[in-house]
């Protein structure tokens, strides 16, 4: 009784002070840091902190395009699978040397981009559902990591790719400046440019935006084309950090950026959400793990609580929005 | 449905009634039926007793956990916990024989109840608390599978000899007067299941209060629950048969491989929804059927069989069920629009 009234109470103080779903995960961020610190000091060394960041980058970025794709009303499965196709092009051509560095990282953007296009060009012009095409070309791209590598992956990352996936720029991890640069450029172009503002409008009202003149199709097919390019940087980064070219580098990271993005604010029925919250998103969890594994949880338990985390989250989710 | 047996039964027989009903017919059966013509005419091999035998054993655990996917499909759900719930429960049934042999049905009990837990879970966030499915699955699921590792981390366990026969027998053979040698040959209990479960649960989708109430609430939420109908508990209902069927699914493949295996069951999630959007269930609830998600998974089997006679990669399977999957809803689009036009 008294419990729920704190609750509700608690809840109408949110409420009021009115704060954006993206300002609120960044508080548990915060909070969690809090609790980590009081179990241990040592979890608070800027090493210890920036390597966790280091570890949610990739992560990250995968997730600014899934935001994107999630404001229009959709959803990318095979991001995933383009981490991993990216990951054993990359091995099998660079060959441990950096001599082909620019034509790989062309073809890798390449996979990104022609996915991307290939997902939205689909969904517009065909009218399949979103979770249909990206789940087709999930299969489609295993399937073509698969004939390409013959099941067994050959070569190696080049030193260039390495750095990018486990140098520093005097103590920030290359990765993190990736993942920084890419949400400020993401965030800016979602909150200040026509394109931004016309993403939020097809994801809340499709029909009205066209019937307001808004290129729906351009903009939805320009959003897959985005998180296309986002997961194969991402799978770039990973690559770099693997070493080696592997047919599980990107399993499960679809269903982790989604995580990300919607632990970070943003609604699966589209037309809100935002980059920041979701790098709060991906950074929570990559915290989130650290912790656990910090004071001493085996990666089952770690799954366990994942699971649990992201039912919370949209459980919250769903309250503040049915509250207001 | 409805309209589709008036119109057949107020038209007499025309060109025109026949091209609708066919128009009707999913894209399912049209791959199923080109593909066995295809295979059975470059594969002599192919319409052979264990061959076939083979090729329903190695769908059958598709095609039941199919059946809850599709059930979930059709109150505009998703499932994408039934994976794991597999793999738990090959898992639970492999570790649990091993050290308790005489109490299998005990144990089969158990992973039935697991799965009732389970589903209860899912379909109270989905159902009462109206979570959305995808989210709320996929973190159940991903609570399963850190679980089912945390039981068992790589692959182990074994089933006892006469739970491995659940999967391995046959009854028969038959007589049969117009079959070559005299004799149906023998009939595996994997296909007796798959006909069962596909029979009982078409019966309770289209012949029970409850089957036209999931339909009712995948076609419209909104007017399902102002016309009475208490939508929460349908979908709790729909979520339980989901876990249970994946159960099922689950202890058919812990008897075929004999162990327990933590990720096995990791496939099953896509390929479920695969089989069912492949057999002409929407993704946005009220339409669809059992039959062609058999349909679906059958192609599938047909179509891995086939490219292992002709010694094709087994990694070309990805890339065509991709394909398959998106032309199946292109063509379907492509079909309704020129309806329309």
């Amino acid at each position: 009784m008294t419990a729920k009234s704190v609750q509700s109470s608690a809840r109408r103080a949110l409420l009021q002070l009115s704060l954006p779903p993206a300002a609120i995960i960044w508080i548990a961020v915060g909070l969690l840091l809090l609790l980590a610190r009081s179990v241990s000091a040592s979890f608070w060394e800027l090493s210890h902190l920036l390597n966790v960041a280091r570890q949610a980058s990739a992560l990250g970025i995968l997730a600014i395009g899934q935001t994107y794709v999630l404001i229009t009303g959709g959803i990318d499965l095979s991001n995933a699978m383009v981490v991993t196709l990216v990951n054993v092009v990359a091995a099998t051509l660079l060959r441990g040397s950096d001599e082909t560095l620019g034509g790989t990282l062309l073809i890798c953007l390449g996979i990104g981009l022609l996915t991307g296009l290939a997902n939205g060009l689909l969904i517009t012009r065909l009218k399949v559902p979103p979770l249909v095409v990206t789940l087709g070309m999930f299969s489609i791209l295993r399937g073509a990591a698969y004939v390409y590598t013959d099941g067994a992956p050959r070569g190696d990352i080049s030193p260039a790719l390495e750095f990018v996936g486990t140098g520093f720029v005097g103590p920030i991890p290359t990765a993190v400046i990736f993942w920084v640069v890419l949400t400020a450029l993401a965030a800016v172009a979602l909150q200040k440019t026509v394109f931004g503002r016309q993403l939020y409008a097809v994801g809340g009202n499709e029909k009205a935006s066209r019937l307001s003149g808004v290129p729906a199709d351009r903009v939805i097919v320009l959003a897959y084309v985005v998180s296309g390019l986002m997961a194969a940087i991402a799978g770039l980064i990973l690559s770099g950090y693997a070493g080696t070219g592997t047919l599980t580098l990107g399993d499960g990271r679809n269903l982790d950026s989604i995580a990300a993005a919607v632990v970070g604010g943003t609604s699966l029925s589209g037309g809100s959400g935002s980059v920041i919250g979701s790098a709060g998103g991906a950074l929570f969890l990559a915290l989130l793990f650290s912790f656990l594994r910090f004071i001493g949880l085996p990666y089952t338990i770690q799954l366990m609580v994942q699971g649990l985390i992201l039912a919370v989250a949209v459980y919250l989710h769903v309250r503040s929005q049915r509250a207001s | 449905m409805s309209s589709s047996v008036t119109t057949l039964t107020q038209q007499p027989f025309s060109v025109r009634s026949v091209t609708r009903l066919l128009g009707r017919i999913g894209p399912a059966y049209y791959a199923l039926l080109i593909l066995l013509i295809v295979a059975a005419a470059s594969q002599e091999r192919f319409l052979t007793g264990p061959n076939l035998t083979n090729l329903i054993r190695n769908s059958t655990v598709l095609g039941i956990v199919t059946i809850g996917q599709i059930a979930t499909m059709l109150v505009a759900g998703i499932d994408l916990s039934v994976g794991s719930v597999i793999s738990l429960t090959t898992v639970i049934a492999a570790l649990q024989m091993e050290s308790h042999p005489e109490a299998t049905p005990g144990i089969v009990l158990l992973c039935l109840l697991i799965g009732l837990l389970i589903g209860a879970v899912n379909g109270f966030g989905v159902g009462y608390l109206r979570l959305n499915p995808l989210i709320f699955t996929l973190a159940s699921g991903t609570a399963i599978q850190g679980l089912t590792l945390h039981l068992l981390y790589s692959p182990g366990g074994s089933v006892t000899r006469e739970f491995r026969e659940l999967s391995r027998g046959a009854i028969g053979p038959f007589d049969c007067s117009f079959c070559p040698g005299g004799t149906l040959g023998p009939i595996p209990y994997a296909a007796i299941y798959l006909l069962v479960l596909y029979v009982v649960g078409t019966w309770v989708l289209k012949r029970t209060v409850f089957g036209l109430a999931v339909y009712a609430v995948g076609g419209n939420e909104a007017s399902a629950r102002l016309s009475g109908l208490r939508t929460e508990r349908i979908k709790l209902a729909v979520y339980i048969l989901s876990s249970i069927f994946a159960v099922l699914g689950g202890l058919f493949l812990a008897s075929r491989i004999g162990s327990g295996d933590p990720l096995v069951g990791d496939p099953y999630t896509l390929d479920s929804i695969t089989a069912g959007v492949l057999g002409g269930t929407s993704l946005f609830g009220g339409v669809g059927d059992l039959w062609g998600g058999l349909a679906a998974v059958l192609t599938l089997g047909v179509l891995s069989t086939m490219l292992n006679f002709n010694n094709v990669s087994p990694f070309y399977q990805f890339i065509i069920k991709g394909v398959i999957l998106i032309g199946a809803l292109a063509i379907g689009y492509l079909r309704t629009r020129r309806k329309t036009v």
